[in-house]
């Protein structure tokens, strides 16, 4: 399948290194790459207040399958890529649908970030659908015992499974 | 206007000079997206969070207390302190873990997720609403106090000018929220508290000087039964006085804004242990000083001035008032947070959920603003017709809050088949047992503490409500089952996951496992 994807940043040794350098007692080792949907939304805002000047791009990605939000710090670098289709975790949600939460959830946090009421007009700069890449690793403990995590391939922020 | 005035314009002049300087920088920077950088770390976001929780009742409220009943108001101290602790420890570890996977964004979209109930929701946000009026009604009259003490005016007058700068800049746009007042602002009133205390040990001679001075004004101030032993034996309002802050917290329907980077980035470790920390050095402190007062204060005759009257007796003027400067800019900070929250609970999962659905976005805004003012002239004249003190309203607002969700918060993760019925059942019966028991002041007669009482009541409403509901859908009791299992994770792991992707890793769980992906 031919996607909008993010490129691996932190490869599968760089993953290994990092964790094993984490937490020195237990081996590491990475297993796969999955890929998990994400509708990034970028909005043009333009408050001139004295006050709350409010002037920028704003943007945000909901979660594919989850469909919560989160304020994200630039448009992501994507490349169109041919991937497995069996390493592709499908959207639930398209981009128009998911646009109403987009511009809802900004709306939120405008208004908390900035403790403003009046939000400033939205205005629509682009939008995409892409996938970023995860890693499984497996871990392995001195005694045999195995877990579990994902590594964002792109942040290297990582959880338990 | 004499030197005080001036020193608390100046003071928020500089104030609104540090917001506007970092709102345009933010404004004019190209480089990353509004909103979606994250420029501090752990330890500075921890310190701005605890600015908030500085509010009226740390500077008034609470050494009011220990003013008027010596040791026994550490009870509610450690409570405090306790709470942060709970909050890192297992209950708070499974709460958080639930939360990531229904992807909730407040306490209480989590408990609506978790028990399947838009009427949770509703309930919930009228009892926080409410609790909220109160605990800003609390910062109004502390406001009031504070701006008294300040400028000389008339009480009444201080409180309609405090309260009306309040709401009249709420509404109108709000305060300048930069990350960088917070901390200005934390910074101040923590070194002022801890040059008051500093200053203050010198005067009483220490801890063991204080204790000896205020056994020689009276001995009960040293029991931990108050003053006159008037709670001799009383265990229940003894674990009240405790419990109530360390559970009251749990409810606070903050919310968590998620963020996702686009860059590689280091791990960050949460701010919660940092709080923690911070929390255990400066829960005290307002009690040490209401202690100070009993010594060095004989003749003070409103206990909520400790503070005030402290700050104008260690320090010149001009530091006292500095200090009462970030006091009062602490208490417009605070209401201005609780003030917006409040009327977008009510905007938002009352008036649309229930007046009407398809509500523009300036209506909804229009009912915020309303609710805000009503708030607002209800506020002015509680606080000038009959003012109740700025603790017994802070502790009103937390027992009903405590009452209103403890029972629900635990079950949440502890029973299984707990389902929305119980949960309604403990929400209003705990909460209205708390009312009841402040209302009619039951404590007297029975010794439990109100908070103790509403506990448990709502945990028996609870199980007897529970016999009536359908038990949670399979896919709430595959979380819980998710929640409570123990993961064997090394603690290195554990300790630096990162919860942002909770949800996407409990997606990522489900598709390796459907997909039999992970290979041997």
């Amino acid at each position: 399948m031919r996607v909008q994807s993010e490129q691996i940043v932190f490869t599968d040794n760089e993953i290994k290194k990092r964790l094993e350098q984490l937490d020195k007692n237990n081996n590491y080792e990475v297993k796969n790459v999955l890929y998990y949907p994400y509708l990034v939304y970028e909005y043009l805002v333009d408050r001139k207040g004295f006050f709350h000047p409010l002037q920028g791009n704003i943007g945000c990605t909901i979660d594919g399958v989850n469909k919560i939000g989160a304020v994200v710090d630039f448009f992501p670098e994507l490349k169109e890529t041919d991937i497995q289709d069996e390493i592709i975790i499908q959207s639930k949600t398209t981009l128009v649908e998911a646009e109403c939460s987009a511009k809802e959830f900004l709306h939120e946090t405008i208004a908390k970030k900035k403790k403003i009421f009046t939000v400033p007009e939205l205005k629509d700069a682009r939008q995409e659908m892409f996938y970023r890449p995860y890693w499984i690793v497996e871990g392995e403990t001195k005694v045999g015992e195995t877990f579990l995590i994902t590594v964002d391939a792109v942040s290297g922020k990582f959880h338990p499974l | 206007m004499n030197s005080d005035v001036i020193i608390f314009v100046v003071y928020l002049l500089v104030l609104l000079g540090i917001g506007l300087y970092f709102s345009r920088k933010a404004s004019l920077s190209s480089e990353s997206y509004l909103l979606g950088g994250r420029e501090v770390g752990p330890a500075v976001t921890a310190l701005t969070m605890q600015s908030t929780s500085m509010s009226g009742f740390m500077f008034l409220g609470g050494p009011a207390l220990a003013f008027q009943h010596g040791w026994f108001a550490i009870f509610y101290a450690i409570g405090d302190a306790g709470g942060g602790i709970i909050n890192l420890s297992v209950l708070g570890k499974r709460m958080r873990r639930m939360s990531e996977l229904f992807g909730a964004l407040s306490p209480i979209e989590y408990l609506e997720k978790r028990y399947e109930s838009a009427a949770i929701r509703v309930i919930g946000s009228v009892i926080a609403t409410i609790f909220l009026f109160a605990y800003v009604f609390a910062q109004f009259l502390a406001a009031g106090k504070a701006l008294e003490s300040l400028t000389g005016w008339k009480y009444e007058w201080a409180v309609i000018i405090g309260v009306g700068i309040i709401v009249i800049y709420t509404v109108a746009g709000g305060y300048l929220a930069v990350v960088w007042t917070d901390f200005f602002q934390a910074l101040v009133m923590l070194l002022g508290v801890a040059l008051l205390v500093i200053v203050g040990l010198f005067y009483v001679g220490g801890i063991s000087g204080l204790n000896a001075s205020m056994g020689e004004v009276d001995t009960s101030y040293l029991s931990i039964w108050g003053k006159d032993y008037v709670y001799y034996g009383q265990w229940g309002v003894i674990l009240g006085s405790s419990l109530i802050y360390m559970i009251g917290y749990m409810g606070l329907p903050h919310v968590v804004v998620r963020h996702m980077s686009m860059k590689s980035t280091k791990t960050v470790k949460t701010a919660t242990l940092w709080t923690t920390v911070y929390n255990q050095l400066f829960a005290y402190a307002p009690y040490l000083l209401g202690f100070m007062g009993i010594v060095l204060l004989p003749n003070l005759s409103d206990p909520e001035m400790v503070i005030p009257t402290l700050a104008y007796t260690f320090f010149p003027g001009i530091f006292a008032a500095l200090i009462l400067s970030a006091v009062m800019a602490a208490i417009m900070s605070t209401s201005d947070s609780i003030l917006m929250q409040a009327g977008t609970i009510l905007s938002r999962d009352v008036y649309q959920r229930f007046i009407d659905k398809n509500a523009s976005q300036d209506r909804l805004i229009l009912v915020s603003r309303l609710s805000i003012l009503l708030a607002g002239v209800i506020g002015v004249v509680v606080a000038v017709v009959q003012p109740p003190k700025v603790f017994d309203l802070v502790i009103f607002a937390f027992g009903t809050m405590g009452n209103a969700f403890l029972v629900p918060y635990v079950a949440a993760v502890y029973w299984k088949k707990a389902n929305k019925v119980g949960v309604l059942c403990a929400m209003l019966t705990g909460s209205i047992t708390n009312v009841l028991w402040e209302t009619f002041s039951w404590q007297d007669g029975t010794g439990f503490h109100p908070f103790l009482a509403g506990l448990l009541v709502s945990i028996i409403a609870m199980i007897i409500g529970n016999q009536f509901g359908k038990p949670p859908s399979e896919s709430v009791q595959k979380v819980f089952d998710e929640t409570t299992l123990a993961r064997q994770m090394p603690k290195h792991i554990a300790q630096n996951a990162n919860r942002e992707i909770g949800p996407e890793a409990r997606t990522i769980s489900e598709f390796i496992k459907t997909n039999s992906l992970v290979k041997e």
